[in-house]
């Protein structure tokens, strides 16, 4: 039998996501309780990938329990908050005022953060298939998805 | 036959997981501790089926 899953990414371990931060010119700051924001939510958008439309609090805009920062950023340059899980669920959703692009953090971790979440992705899936004895592969296709293959 | 889990990550962070060569349920078995390192599994079926991304911006897009 086999099977096909899709997975929603969220932040599950510091380590990894200190280690995919690295990686691509971000740093998670542990224990940050703030995140640098427009600072005031002006409720221009309510999309689909809005945090407001995913059942986030505005009020909460801007309070984290650790942030990620670009290395070496301007004092303008927006930051990602980690917050709990909506659902419960282990681990941090990452929140982010995408505004002109971050003021320059989607620069670096990728329109929508799809530079950080592929990144994080990655590392994750690498480090637990060869704990798990997978010999891995990697390749990146001319879409620029990574493809992870973990045989045994 | 040897036993395969691929990932496929795309350019907005989704992600696929997919196995080969597994019996029963043990292929469930083999990537429920994988996808719980990822996050969260929004589907599990033979066929692949990429969700809507959520991005969780603040604001809209200038």
């Amino acid at each position: 039998m086999s099977h096909v899953s899709s997975v929603k990414a969220y932040v599950t371990d510091l380590k990894v996501c200190a280690a995919a931060c690295e990686e691509i010119g971000l740093e998670l700051v542990t224990g940050a309780t703030s995140y640098r924001w427009y600072g005031k939510w002006v409720n221009d958008y309510s999309g689909g990938a809005a945090a407001v439309s995913n059942g986030h609090d505005p009020k909460t805009f801007g309070t984290c329990e650790h942030k990620i920062r670009v290395k070496g950023a301007g004092a303008h340059t927006y930051e990602i908050g980690l917050v709990r899980r909506l659902d419960g669920g282990p681990g941090w959703e990452l929140l982010y005022d995408n505004w002109c692009g971050g003021q320059g953090l989607e620069a670096v971790a990728g329109a929508g953060l799809g530079k950080l979440k592929q990144t994080l992705a990655q590392t994750t899936s690498i480090q637990h298939l060869q704990k798990q004895g997978y010999r891995v592969t990697k390749r990146v296709d001319e879409q620029g998805r990574i493809h992870i293959g973990g045989i045994k | 036959m040897p036993q395969q889990i691929d990932v496929v990550i795309d350019t907005n962070g989704d992600i696929v997981v997919s196995t080969k060569g597994f019996t029963g349920k043990s292929c469930q078995e083999a990537t429920a501790q994988l996808e719980r390192a990822l996050g969260a599994t929004t589907s599990d079926r033979p066929t692949a089926e990429m969700h809507k991304p959520v991005a969780n911006v603040l604001r809209g897009r200038s």
